[in-house]
């Protein structure tokens, strides 16, 4: 190794070094809030060291009027958007990366800017729609309006997975007489399975952080 | 052969309804979607014409024509928001773009541990935005705070009113918030398409003896450009749609110095309840956007073939 790439490296270190000191360094600074004292917390300037704690922790979970009930139902909404979400936007992601048809372009775009609706102003139509349909309160109400979310992105998302897979497999299942239909569930859909993981991963996560619907 | 083609070109439709497959694949989707957004759209439109106050009664009040969308373009409140959305968002993406395209040219040297810092710069795009609000909250607070107590440090002077709390520094604030969270997200993505760059190519440029800076910008960016075009797009929407990092950090205050359109219609729908304004609000803003994707798309993908 040459001095100079050497020093390259370690300049690539160097940087790379700062920009995760930035990226990291706020969240190091919650876990501590959340493990010291609360009359330390609000101490001018920081106070950097403290005996840590666990009384938030217990305060959230386990004391009188505890958030673990919400816990659940974040729990049970996300995961019931993520199992609707699949049987809807699987065979649009298969159709769309293997199939060519007009007006693809378009469908693709629209599902894209379906993600770029602005959440806040559907709150009241959303909010009175479900009233109207006797479905406030509910679980079905959040996730069915999760899946204005969900859906566009697993689409675009799964069909890069299925991109991915070698069309060659297809052929030779449809060359051996099975339908499209067997060979999207049979084939594709199993080869592509650590995508749909991944895929539902983030529709999880997406679900789970989306504090507007929470108003439904 | 070539790789490019797709077996339906190859092997011959049999049956009649063949044609009609990728329909069927994709319609119950699209049928759910349209029905979800549908009737709120609607819902808004009808009301945007009528003058209804949910605080004043449970149905719309009056027919007064246009005169809630003259309201809203006439009001200071919307154009402030309007011109902040518009900074924080060109500004936001491009910032995040560039700062996350030059951690992922750093990633891409692929030195040892390098694995390391690319999981745990995932970690600030899966905390919830909301949170990220509490979180710099607690960051930006003018005693306490870790931010200014750094920047003093440092020697740049803070506002005695705090970050959030001076109208010249508290929509920098919130973007600086957004770019805290989004800039990995950036940087991960623009990896990725990186990786896909064939090593022949930048080998061969290589040979040529181009500089780092033409093979960034002749060579990578191009070859990434799909990928980059649509993380901006998205990212520079959901900027355009800012609203939890707003509502816990500064509520659009002091003034309307931090007000964003996603709060805006927050406080006139669901504050104020005012539902007529707010439903014209909500298909001004749907025009807007759109426009803005109509001529995003129109220029970034003209050439592209999915």
């Amino acid at each position: 190794m040459t001095s100079r790439t050497v020093g390259r490296n370690v300049a690539i270190y160097a940087v790379l070094a700062i920009a995760m000191v930035f990226f990291i360094c706020p969240i190091g600074w919650f876990i501590a809030l959340a493990i010291r004292p609360p009359e330390t917390a609000f101490l001018s300037p920081p106070e950097f060291t403290f005996t840590p704690t666990l009384d938030a922790f217990r305060h959230i979970l386990v004391d009188p009027g505890a958030n673990a009930p919400q816990l659940a139902n974040s729990v049970i909404v996300a995961g019931c958007a993520v199992l609707l979400n699949l049987p809807f936007s699987a065979p649009a992601a298969f159709a769309l990366s293997r199939f060519k048809f007009r007006g693809k372009k378009n469908l693709m775009l629209w599902y894209l800017g379906l993600l770029m609706a602005p959440p806040v102003a559907f709150l009241i139509p959303y909010f009175i729609l479900v009233t109207r349909v006797g479905l406030s309160g509910t679980y079905l109400a959040m996730v069915l309006v999760m899946q204005t979310l969900t859906i566009p992105f697993s689409v675009w998302l799964l069909k890069s997975f299925i991109d991915e897979v070698p069309i060659e497999l297809e052929e030779a299942a449809r060359v051996d007489g099975a339908s499209w239909l067997t060979v999207m569930l049979r084939i594709t859909l199993p080869l592509v399975r650590p995508g749909i993981i991944v895929t539902s991963m983030f529709s999880f996560v997406f679900a789970w952080n989306n504090a507007p619907s929470r108003w439904c | 052969m070539s790789a490019s083609l797709r077996p339906f070109d190859r092997i011959a439709p049999r049956r009649q309804w063949l044609p009609y497959l990728p329909i069927l694949l994709i319609a119950p989707s699209v049928v759910l979607l349209l029905a979800l957004i549908a009737y709120p759209l609607a819902f808004a439109l009808r009301n945007s014409f009528y003058f209804w106050n949910l605080q004043a009664a449970a149905e719309p009040l009056g027919f007064i024509g246009l005169d809630n969308y003259r309201r809203v373009l006439t009001s200071v409140d919307f154009l402030a928001s309007l011109r902040n959305t518009v900074v924080l968002a060109t500004v936001g993406a491009a910032i995040e773009f560039c700062l996350g395209l030059s951690i992922a040219l750093l990633l891409n040297a692929a030195l040892p541990g390098m694995a390391i810092a690319r999981a745990l710069l995932i970690l600030p795009t899966t905390i919830a935005p909301i949170v990220v609000g509490f979180l710099f909250r607690y960051l930006y607070d003018p005693g306490a705070g870790l931010i200014p107590w750094f920047l003093r440090a440092i020697f740049v002077p803070v506002p005695s009113q705090g970050l959030l709390g001076s109208q010249w520094t508290a929509l920098a604030s919130v973007m600086a918030a957004d770019v805290w969270q989004w800039t990995p997200f950036f940087a991960i993505v623009l990896y990725a398409g990186l990786l896909s760059v064939p090593a022949e190519i930048i080998e061969a440029a290589r040979l040529d003896r181009a500089s780092a800076w033409t093979m960034l910008v002749r060579i990578r960016l191009p070859l990434i450009r799909r990928t980059a075009a649509i993380v901006l797009m998205l990212r520079f929407m959901q900027l355009f749609n800012t609203f939890d990092p707003v509502l816990v950090l500064t509520r659009g205050g002091p003034g309307t110095s931090s007000r964003t359109l996603g709060y805006s219609l927050y406080e006139l729908g669901l504050v104020q309840f005012n539902i007529g304004l707010a439903s014209a609000m909500t298909w001004i803003v749907v025009i807007i956007v759109n426009a803005f994707i109509a001529s995003y798309v129109f220029f970034a993908f003209r050439n592209e073939d999915w």
